[in-house]
C-alpha cells in the first residue's frame, strides 16, 4: 500500500497526463457519437422501417469484440488516437441511438396529433414537444455510452492511444500490481464521476443548457487556439516512442533534451510504453512515430531479412543492421550507445568470490556447484542455454525453470545461485549480483541506437547531429544504475535522464 | 361560413359517412351529436384537414378546404381535444401561445396574450403562468386547453368531446365557460359530443349523426318537438338517457354478432334486453334479422362507460 502511494506521488504528472488522455479520447468519441446518433434517430423517427434497421445495425456493431474492432481499424487508419476514437464512437452510437429513438417513439401520439392539428411545423413539433419529452431518455443513453466508452478506452492503450489503459498494460507486462491498481481504479472512478456529473446536469433543463453553452464556449476556444496555431510558423514536430519499461523511457527523455537543446522551438512528444517491437516498427514506417530506440541484435533477428547467424562482434552487428535497414526499409540507424542489453548470466557476489568466477568460461570448473534459475524460453532455446552449453562446455548441477519475474526473487532469497537475465536489468544492482563476462561472444550483441526514416533524417540534420552525441556513451553499469533508479526507486525517467546528461557534459 | 356538400368518407369497403350536406353560419355554436362510431368526429376532423373526405367538398368561406394551405388553415383554427393535450414540458404560458410562437409573434406580446387569456378563465396569471400542466387539476387543464384554442383569435374553433372526460360538476362549469366565451368573442364553434344533454345545452343548432348519415338538423327546440324519425326521438327522449337504446348499444363493441342460434330471442327494445338478461348470465337475441350475443358483465361495462362515467 505504501508503495502504491509512492508510485502515485512520483508518477503524479504522468498519471494526470494519462487521465487527461483517457478523458479526452472518451469525450471526443462521445461527442461525435452524439452528433451522429441523435440527428439520425430524429430523422428516422417517422420511418419505422429504417429506424428499426438502424437499431439492428447499431446492435451488430455492439457485438464486435472491442479488441477485434481496434485490430480491424489498424490497417485502415493506422494506430494511435484516431482508430481508438473511431472504435469508441462506433460503440457509443448504439445506446444513444437506441434511447433517442425510443424516447421520440414514446411521445404520446395524442400530443403529437394535437401539435399537428395546431399547425406546428415539423421543426416546431420536434423543438417544443418531441425532443424535450425524449430528453431524459436521451440523456440516460448518453450516460450509458459514457460509462461504456470510459471502460473500453482502457483498451486503446493497446494501439498506442495512451490513456489509463497504458498503466494496465504496463502492470500486466511487468507484473506490477501498483500500475494495475492505478489504471483500474482510476478508470472506474472516472466513469463513476462522469456518470454522476451527467446525472446532476440532466436534472433540469437550465443545467443542460448551461452545460451545452459551456461546451460550445470550450469548443470555440479550442477551435480558436487551433486556428491561431495553424497561422503561426510551424515548429518542427517530433514524436519519440519506445517499448515497454524504464530503459526506453530514459533514452527517450535524453533524446528529447538533446533535440530541444539543438532546436528550442522543436515540439517533442514522448510516447513511452508505446508497444512491442513489430508494432513500433510499423508505426515508424507509417510515420506515426519519428524516432524510437532499437537494439542492433533485434534488428538482425526480428526486423530485417537476414538468414545468417548474428555475428558476435558488436561493431559488425551494427554495421550489418544499419546497412540492411537502409536497403530494405529506407531507414536511418544512428550509431549505438556503449551499453549492451543482451542475455547474460548473473551470480551472487558470494558465489563469484567463493569460486572465483567472473567470466562464463570460469563456470565449466564449477558445473556441479551451480543451481540455476532460468526463464522457460531461455532454458530450451538454441541462443539460450542449449547453445551456451556447447560453447562453454557447461552442464549445471541443478536447473529450476521458473517465471521470469520470479528468477530474481529466487536468487535474492538464495534459492538459486545463478540466473539468466538482461545485462541492464536493475535487479543486478538491487540484489548486488555479478554479471559474468561473455568472453567467447556467444550472445548476440544488443546495442541501443535511435532509428528513424531516412527522409526524416535528411530533413532534420540538426536532430541527427544532436542524437549522435550519445554514440558510444552510457556503459552497461550506468544503464543498470539508471534502470534501478527508475523502476526500483521510482524516480522519474526524465529526472534520471537529465541528471546523466548534465553529469556527462552533454547538456550545456 | 362552412358548407358540407354531399360529403362522403370510405375506408376501403367501410362507409363511414355518406351524403352529408350541412350549412354552418358564421358565429354559430354548432353541435354534432350522435352515438360513438356515427362518424361525427370524422366530420369535424375534415375541417382542419386531419381527414380528407373521399367524396364531395367542404367549403370554408366559399373556398374549398382542400385548397387551403394546411398549416395556415390549422394555425387559424382553434382545436380542443377530449383530454386537454397540454404539452407537459411547457409552462401554461408557453402552452397557450404555442400557435402564436409558430406565427412568429414576439415574446412580450405572447406573454401579454397568455395573461389575458388566463384571466379570462379565472386563473391568476401571477400564480399560473409559469406552472407546468402536471400541477393543475383536470378542470383547470381543460380551461387552459380552451383558451389555448382562442390564442390566435380564430374565427373557427373545433371541439372534439372536449368535456367528456370531466365529472358532471366540472362539465357543467366548462359548458358555462364556453357559452360565456362564445357570447363575448363570437367565434364559430363546431362541437362534437355523444351526450344529447350537452348538445341541447350548448348548441344554437344541432346536427344528429347516426350510422354515417345526418338524421336531422335544427335548433334544440325543433329537434325536441319535431324529431325527424324514431332514432332521433329515442335519442332525445328526456325520460331515458341516450344510451337506453338498443340501436345505440348495437353500435358499440359490447354485444358480439354471431351466426344463427337456436335459442335466440327476438327483442324489440333496450328494456326487453334488461328483462331477459336478468334470467340468464348470457343472452342470444335477434334484432332486425341479425343475431347477437351479450353477457350481463358486458352490459354492466357498457352502462358504466356510457352512464356512470365521471
Amino acid at each position: 500500500m505504501a508503495k502504491l502511494f509512492e508510485t502515485l506521488s512520483v508518477q503524479r504528472t504522468e498519471i494526470l497526463q494519462a487521465l487527461g488522455q483517457h478523458l479526452t479520447i472518451s469525450l471526443i468519441s462521445l461527442v461525435i457519437a452524439i452528433l451522429i446518433a441523435v440527428p439520425l434517430a430524429i430523422s428516422l423517427r417517422d420511418r419505422p422501417f429504417w429506424g428499426e434497421a438502424g437499431l439492428q445495425v447499431a446492435g451488430i456493431i455492439q457485438t464486435i469484440p472491442s479488441l477485434a474492432l481496434l485490430g480491424l481499424l489498424i490497417p485502415l487508419v493506422g494506430i494511435g488516437t484516431l482508430p481508438a476514437v473511431i472504435a469508441l464512437t462506433l460503440y457509443a452510437i448504439m445506446p444513444i441511438y437506441q434511447n433517442t429513438y425510443a424516447g421520440l417513439k414514446n411521445v404520446d401520439p395524442n400530443l403529437k396529433e394535437a401539435a399537428q392539428a395546431f399547425g406546428l411545423s415539423r421543426w416546431k413539433q420536434l423543438q417544443r414537444l418531441e425532443f424535450p419529452l425524449a430528453l431524459p431518455l436521451i440523456l440516460s443513453g448518453i450516460r450509458i455510452a459514457l460509462v461504456m466508452v470510459i471502460g473500453t478506452a482502457t483498451l486503446a492503450a493497446f494501439i498506442g492511444a495512451g490513456g489509463l489503459g497504458s498503466y494496465i498494460m504496463l502492470g500486466i507486462q511487468q507484473n506490477n500490481n501498483d500500475y494495475l491498481l492505478i489504471g483500474g481504479i482510476l478508470s472506474a472512478a472516472l466513469a463513476f464521476i462522469c456518470s454522476g456529473l451527467l446525472k446532476f446536469i440532466g436534472k433540469n433543463s437550465r443545467r443542460i443548457y448551461a452545460t451545452l453553452a459551456l461546451l460550445a464556449l470550450l469548443g470555440a476556444g479550442v477551435g480558436g487556439v487551433r486556428v491561431y496555431e495553424t497561422l503561426q510558423p510551424k515548429p518542427v514536430k517530433v514524436v519519440i516512442a519506445g517499448k515497454l519499461g524504464s530503459e526506453p523511457e530514459i533514452l527517450m527523455n535524453m533524446y528529447k533534451e538533446l533535440i530541444t537543446q539543438a532546436d528550442p522551438k522543436a515540439e517533442v512528444t514522448l510516447k513511452p510504453n508505446f508497444g512491442g517491437t513489430t508494432f513500433l516498427f510499423k508505426a515508424l514506417q507509417k510515420g506515426q512515430v519519428d524516432i524510437y530506440p532499437e537494439f542492433t541484435g533485434t534488428v538482425l533477428e526480428a526486423l530485417v531479412d537476414y538468414d545468417q547467424k548474428t555475428p558476435g562482434d558488436p561493431k559488425k552487428t551494427y554495421t550489418l543492421a544499419q546497412k540492411q535497414l537502409l536497403k530494405q526499409y529506407d531507414l536511418r540507424y544512428l550509431k549505438p550507445m556503449a551499453y549492451q542489453n543482451g542475455y547474460d548470466l548473473a551470480v551472487t557476489k558470494e558465489f563469484s568470490q567463493k569460486y572465483n568466477v567472473t567470466k562464463l568460461s570460469d563456470l565449466a570448473r564449477v558445473n556441479d556447484k551451480v543451481h540455476a534459475g532460468f526463464d522457460p524460453d531461455f532454458s530450451n532455446q538454441e541462443d539460450g542455454y542449449l547453445g551456451l552449453k556447447q560453447a562453454y562446455n557447461l552442464d549445471f548441477g541443478k536447473i529450476s525453470v521458473m517465471e521470469p519475474a520470479l528468477r530474481y526473487q529466487a536468487i535474492a532469497q538464495k534459492k538459486v545461485n545463478l540466473v539468466d537475465g538482461y545485462t541492464t536489468d536493475p535487479q543486478v544492482r538491487q540484489y548486488d549480483l555479478v554479471v559474468l563476462e561473455d568472453d567467447k561472444n556467444f550472445f548476440p550483441p544488443y546495442q541501443g541506437a535511435p532509428l528513424m526514416n531516412e527522409k526524416f533524417a535528411n530533413d532534420n540534420p540538426k536532430i541527427v547531429q544532436s542524437l549522435e552525441k550519445l554514440a558510444g556513451k552510457i556503459t552497461t553499469k550506468e544503464m543498470q544504475e539508471m534502470n534501478y533508479e527508475v523502476s526500483v526507486k521510482h524516480q522519474k525517467a526524465s529526472v534520471v535522464a537529465h541528471k546523466y546528461l548534465v553529469e556527462h557534459g552533454l547538456l550545456k | 361560413m362552412i358548407h358540407y356538400q354531399d360529403v362522403g368518407m370510405k375506408y376501403g369497403e367501410n362507409t363511414i359517412l355518406e351524403h352529408i350536406d350541412l350549412e354552418i353560419d358564421a358565429g354559430e355554436f354548432f353541435v354534432l351529436v350522435g352515438p360513438s362510431g356515427s362518424g361525427k368526429t370524422t366530420l369535424l376532423r375534415m375541417l382542419n384537414q386531419l381527414t380528407i373526405p373521399t367524396q364531395g367538398n367542404i367549403y370554408l368561406n366559399d373556398k374549398k378546404i382542400k385548397e387551403y394551405d394546411k398549416q395556415k388553415l390549422r394555425l387559424n383554427t382553434g382545436y380542443v381535444l377530449q383530454d386537454s393535450s397540454l404539452f407537459p414540458n411547457l409552462t401554461l404560458e408557453d402552452n397557450i401561445t404555442i400557435q402564436l410562437e409558430q406565427l412568429g409573434v414576439g415574446k412580450e406580446k405572447r406573454r401579454a396574450r397568455a395573461h389575458e387569456l388566463l384571466r379570462a378563465v379565472e386563473l391568476d396569471p401571477k400564480v399560473f403562468a409559469k406552472r407546468k400542466p402536471a400541477e393543475l387539476s383536470g378542470g383547470q387543464k381543460q380551461r387552459v386547453a380552451i383558451v389555448r384554442a382562442l390564442a390566435t383569435k380564430p374565427d373557427l374553433v373545433l371541439m372534439d368531446e372536449s368535456f367528456s372526460a370531466l365529472d358532471p360538476v366540472l362539465r357543467r362549469q366548462s359548458q358555462d365557460l364556453i357559452l360565456d366565451l362564445h357570447q363575448k368573442l363570437k367565434p364559430t364553434i363546431v362541437f362534437v359530443t355523444h351526450d344529447m344533454q350537452e348538445a341541447l345545452r350548448l348548441g344554437d343548432r344541432i346536427a344528429v349523426i347516426h350510422a354515417g348519415h345526418s338524421q336531422q338538423v335544427g335548433t334544440p327546440t325543433q329537434i325536441m318537438q319535431h324529431p325527424a324519425n324514431e332514432f332521433v326521438k329515442d335519442f332525445f327522449d328526456p325520460e331515458c338517457p341516450h344510451f337506453w337504446n338498443l340501436e345505440y348499444l348495437l353500435q358499440t363493441t359490447y354485444p358480439t354478432k354471431i351466426a344463427d342460434a337456436k335459442y335466440a330471442i327476438e327483442l324489440e327494445s333496450f328494456d326487453d334486453l334488461l328483462i331477459q338478461l336478468q334470467k340468464t348470465p348470457e343472452l342470444q337475441f335477434t334484432y332486425q334479422a341479425q343475431t347477437y350475443q351479450i353477457t350481463y358483465q358486458a352490459l354492466l361495462a357498457y352502462l358504466a362507460e356510457q352512464g356512470g362515467r365521471s
